[in-house]
């Protein structure tokens, strides 16, 4: 058995709505026109706000949420060390240093995922077309509801395992060998992601959904998700959580810091991030609510270094809304 | 394509994480699992060096460096694990 990555596509190609919702089934798709949908913690046991400083508040954790924003035509003239360069020496000759771990790496293990808003977020088991396996994140929006990175539900290129992925098996709050809420399986008309995606393998659409068959997210809560301006973000703190695939299996892992720059449907960020958290939320934290602004789908690339995802935007936001419905 | 055996000594490693920590463009954050004889592939949509990082509980971490003339171009790597001592 094999397992394959799906490339990633930047193509320019476009049709008159990639927003438009594709699903392995044709579907009817709602509209809105709202730009902030409203979170919730669920149940009893959720993390307060105790700072106010936009960042979680974790014990252990210090992170640089203060550090201003940083545009990104200096990050393209810097050269940041490498907390991997640290571990295994200089990147070989020619070979780009830069990486998606951004140094130094305070990256902190959330020991409690039983707690909102850990539980949100969730390890995806990824059965790619082919049979093979990969890992994501994903993050609840709604009783039924979770948002991920659109490659990890439709799968770009034409090699193995490329095309509609077989099933996503989603758990909440997973940590190490516990799935404190257990595990929902996703697939066929479940998985949902838009023609800028499927059709178009453009990253600016990078999104999926997994429309769950029960209402897990009662359970676990969710995060809310909105469209803020270039300043608002600007001055936002991103707070990414996931499931890097360099920590211990099944391992939740947190960070924060300013945002570097936002385009008009991408954010960049310095967020430390590692393969596995494609699919996370990038959350702001206001007044003890926390709305997603973008989905985390890509580390650095030549040209680009520092870490992306795609920004909530009218468009994506409506999609979502009616993801969420 | 990158297509790859997660081993120690003779021994196949599943479930290993293998990630493109760089590559010559964007790639997905999408964690690779390799499968229950350690086999792996990786998509290359593009021509240049990659860089794999490979993870697994209780093996040391290691890296391949893989260089394709070009993007259809296909390579045979393997990655092996030492055990972490205990």
């Amino acid at each position: 058995m094999t397992a394959t990555l799906p490339a990633a596509h930047n193509g320019a190609v476009t049709t008159s709505d990639p927003s438009a919702e594709t699903s392995p089934v044709s579907l009817t798709i709602p509209e809105s026109d709202l730009v902030q949908s409203p979170p919730s913690a669920g149940p009893a046991g959720a993390l307060a706000d105790l700072a106010g400083s936009g960042a979680e508040q974790l014990a252990g954790y210090s992170g640089t949420p203060d550090a201003p924003g940083t545009d990104l035509q200096e990050l393209l003239r810097m050269n940041p060390p490498d907390a991997a360069e640290a571990t295994w020496g200089p990147a070989p000759a020619g070979q780009p240093a830069l990486e998606s771990v951004i140094f130094p790496d305070d990256r902190v293990q959330i020991g409690d995922t039983t707690v909102y808003p850990w539980r949100v977020h969730s390890y995806l088991l990824i059965e790619l077309s082919n049979g093979s396996f990969a890992s994501g994140t994903g993050f609840f929006i709604g009783p039924h509801t979770v948002i991920t990175a659109g490659h990890c539900v439709f799968a770009q290129g034409s090699g193995p395992g490329s095309g509609w992925v077989r099933s996503v098996t989603v758990m909440p709050g997973r940590n190490g060998s516990s799935l404190p809420f257990g595990s929902v399986r996703a697939s066929g008309s479940s998985l949902r992601s838009v023609q800028g995606w499927t059709q178009n393998g453009d990253s600016n659409w990078d999104i999926g959904a997994l429309i769950l068959p029960t209402n897990l997210g009662d359970r676990t809560g969710w995060l809310g998700f909105g469209v803020y301006d270039d300043n608002t973000l600007l001055s936002s703190i991103a707070n990414i959580t996931g499931y890097p695939g360099d920590k211990p299996t099944g391992t939740q892992w947190y960070h924060s810091r300013r945002l570097s720059s936002v385009a008009a449907q991408r954010i960049f960020y310095e967020v430390d991030t590692f393969g596995g958290q494609s699919g996370s939320a990038v959350y702001r934290l206001v007044n003890g609510q926390r709305h997603a602004f973008g989905i985390h789908t890509n580390g650095v690339s030549p040209g680009v270094p520092v870490n992306s995802g795609v920004r909530i935007t009218g468009p994506v936001f409506d999609r979502l809304k009616a993801w969420k419905a | 394509m990158i297509r790859g055996i997660v081993r120690c000594g003779n021994t196949p490693v599943p479930f290993a994480r293998i990630v493109v920590v760089t590559g010559p463009g964007p790639m997905p954050e999408i964690a690779i699992l390799s499968g229950p004889d350690g086999s792996f592939t990786v998509g290359t949509p593009y021509p240049g060096r990659y860089l794999l990082a490979v993870h697994a509980d209780e093996y040391r971490p290691a890296r391949l460096e893989v260089t394709l003339p070009e993007a259809s171009s296909t390579a045979e790597v393997v990655a092996a694990l030492e055990t972490l001592p205990t």
